[in-house]
């Protein structure tokens, strides 16, 4: 087992081109998630310290709810729970042209 | 004759009919007496019994070269009749007509590759326990190197079209079926190497594997989706005699090895569902009577009966509780009320918890070393210990497990045959990473202190100083670790999450199951944040 196998080398310069392709859908994901997240926060952080009683309970329930999932579970949650595709409503034209 | 006699014979002659009547009723509860089968009494006395077998199924039911008939299944009912004291006459029967000539009373019992499914229950009795079960398998062809189901993900497959398997195995495995009309067609194009295996019966394959024409091809994956066989008789005759002598025979074929040694006799590769249903009819209980003996009421226990059958009728106590739940609302708690789902979800429960426990020790043990060894100023060790705590900061704990678990595990396997326990590289890559934070922590509180008391070195006696500043920061490290013991899922390590979702893959709970993963989670990681800030406030309290 050489340090340098030319048979290893083969195979990194073949695949790397994929593999950086999935990276860049990593750091995609990571960017997407920071942004989402600043905002969230944020909003969360308004609610914490508004004067209103109601928004600070609501605004601490869903820091506690999200603090205590981790977030591989919550990842197989949504992937489970959410469904697949959901159909749009039929709009009122389309209903009027069906069967006489 | 006076007064009193009329009354009285009429009192007499309604508590005879009565008594006549509840002998002959059905399903007597209290066991003892069981209603006497007419089909049982003509068979006694004909002196044979007809079984009705398949003769075009190799090798379950086959013609030999002189055209006698002969099989795995005849040979079980060759035993069948012996057992009953009669002679055994065999009827020929196909797919199509073997439950209609039961039904017509041309066959006393039909033994004939016949799947026990919940509409064939309707139209004649089936004798529990099941007999055989086949399941699906891949035919293919002899340099097919594909040694697991889950190498045939993606792969093109071929199938027949209406067989009941083919999706659920396209789900679940995520095949690219190719379909065919015919199953010669589906065998032509594995040899032509259109795909890599035929998806079928595993025991139809292992007929077409003994004929000369696909000398070479194999069906090595072990089968899944099983379904079991049962042995049909007559609807009528359900709760008499002929039914319990036939299931005691049944039973007995498990308990003693007689289906499983006929099975190797005929070349059939060695099911599961044998070696499983020998192990489970020879157990005996703590009372040294088998498990499987029948309850009060005639019937077997549960545990020895096919789940998929079983209502809450059947059962008693907590599964009773938890089918009726099912029956009524849909949901379906099975991690509650079926003990091997129960059994899967608590040890997944009690693996979680052992890691979340190992994962906080060693990386406050990992941190505390590390930050000493950083602090002690020794030549090498020092700046080597703060690099490695820059590279655990960084590294993504699931990249390194991937590496230790699939690169640097595979690598001893093969190369010295030494095996690396998962749960050790789990606990060891998390307690690295974490370590690494709780020990960034420690050395910047250090650097703090050192701002006010400049000959201030970290050691065991003197961290108790540092503990007001840096605890919140570890704390939440410790957090955030027994929540990221998850990720041993991914390396196979069954804790609760590859639990939930194997009890989700064999029941089809999803909502339920779910929903329980995370509530348990909520419940688990609220404690765990408790106990480490009360930890945390006991360590800190007793500083000045």
């Amino acid at each position: 087992m050489t340090l340098v196998n030319p048979d290893v080398l083969r195979e990194l310069i073949t695949w790397t081109p994929y593999l950086l392709s999935g990276f860049a859908l990593n750091i995609f994901i990571a960017m997407l998630a920071m942004l989402i997240g600043t905002g969230l926060g944020w909003g969360l952080a308004l609610m914490r310290l508004s004067s209103n009683p109601r928004r600070l309970k609501i605004s601490l329930m869903l820091t506690e709810l999200t603090r205590n999932v981790p977030t591989i579970v919550f990842q197989f949650y949504l992937a489970f729970m959410l469904p697949g595709e959901f159909c749009c409503p039929e709009p009122a034209s389309r209903s009027g042209f069906r069967g006489g | 004759m006076n007064t009193l006699t009329l009354p009285l014979l009429r009192l007499s002659l309604s508590i005879a009919i009565w008594c006549g009547c509840s002998t002959a009723s059905l399903a007597a509860p209290e066991g003892t007496t069981l209603r006497s089968s007419e089909r049982l009494a003509l068979v006694k006395q004909r002196g044979t019994l007809v079984v009705g077998v398949k003769t075009d199924y190799p090798p379950f039911g086959q013609l030999n070269p002189s055209g006698v008939p002969e099989g795995f299944e005849h040979d079980l009912a060759e035993d069948l009749a012996k057992r009953l004291g009669v002679k055994l006459v065999k009827q020929s029967v196909t797919g199509a007509n073997r439950l209609q000539k039961l039904e017509e009373g041309a066959v006393d019992l039909v033994l004939a590759t016949t799947g026990d499914t919940a509409e064939r229950r309707k139209i004649a009795t089936m004798i529990e326990p099941n007999y055989y079960a086949s399941g699906v398998t891949l035919f293919m062809a002899p340099d097919q190197n594909i040694a697991d189901w889950s190498e045939t993900r993606g792969k093109k497959v071929c199938a027949t079209q209406g067989s009941y398997f083919n999706r659920a195995m396209a789900q679940r495995y995520l095949l690219d079926l190719q379909m065919f009309t015919s199953a010669r067609d589906a065998k032509l194009a594995v040899k032509d190497k259109r795909c890599v295996g035929y998806l079928f019966d595993n025991t139809a394959i292992a007929g077409d594997l003994r004929l000369p024409e696909w000398a070479g091809y194999k069906a090595p994956l072990q089968p899944v989706l099983n379904t079991p066989w049962a042995i049909a008789i007559a609807r009528r005759d359900a709760g008499t005699d002929f039914e319990r002598i036939v299931s005691d025979a049944v039973a007995d074929w498990h308990r003693s090895g007689f289906a499983a040694e006929r099975e190797k006799a005929w070349g059939l590769p060695p099911s599961r569902f044998l070696s499983d249903s020998h192990s489970l009819w020879k157990r005996v209980g703590p009372d040294a009577k088998p498990v499987c003996t029948r309850g009060a009421d005639g019937q077997w226990p549960s545990a020895c009966r096919n789940p998929v059958f079983l209502n809450s009728n059947d059962s008693s106590g907590l599964r009773r509780l938890g089918l009726w739940v099912k029956e009524s609302t849909g949901v379906d708690l099975s991690l509650i009320y079926d003990d091997y789902d129960r059994g899967r979800f608590v040890s997944g429960l009690g693996t979680t918890l052992l890691l979340m426990l190992l994962c906080v020790a060693g990386s406050l043990l990992v941190g505390v070393i590390g930050a000493w060894l950083a602090e002690a100023r020794l030549l090498v060790i020092s700046p080597l210990a703060r690099l490695a705590c820059v590279v655990g900061r960084m590294t993504p704990p699931l990249l390194l497990m991937y590496v230790m678990v699939f690169g640097l595990g595979s690598a001893l396997m093969a190369r010295y045959g030494i095996h690396i326990s998962a749960l050790a590289v789990v606990v060891g890559c998390l307690s690295y990473y974490t370590g690494a934070s709780v020990m960034n922590a420690l050395l910047y509180s250090a650097d703090a202190k050192r701002e006010t008391e400049p000959g201030y070195q970290l050691h065991w006696h003197t961290l108790k100083a540092l503990a007001r500043s840096s605890s919140g920061h570890i704390t939440a490290a410790l957090i955030n670790v027994s929540k990221a013991t998850m990720m041993a899922s991914a390396v196979a390590v069954p804790e609760l999450l590859s639990a939930v979702t194997s009890i989700m893959a064999d029941n089809g709970n999803v909502a339920v199951m779910m929903n329980s993963l995370l509530l348990t989670f909520l419940i688990l990681v609220f404690a765990a944040v408790r106990l480490l800030k009360a930890l945390e406030r006991k360590f800190v309290g007793g500083a000045p």
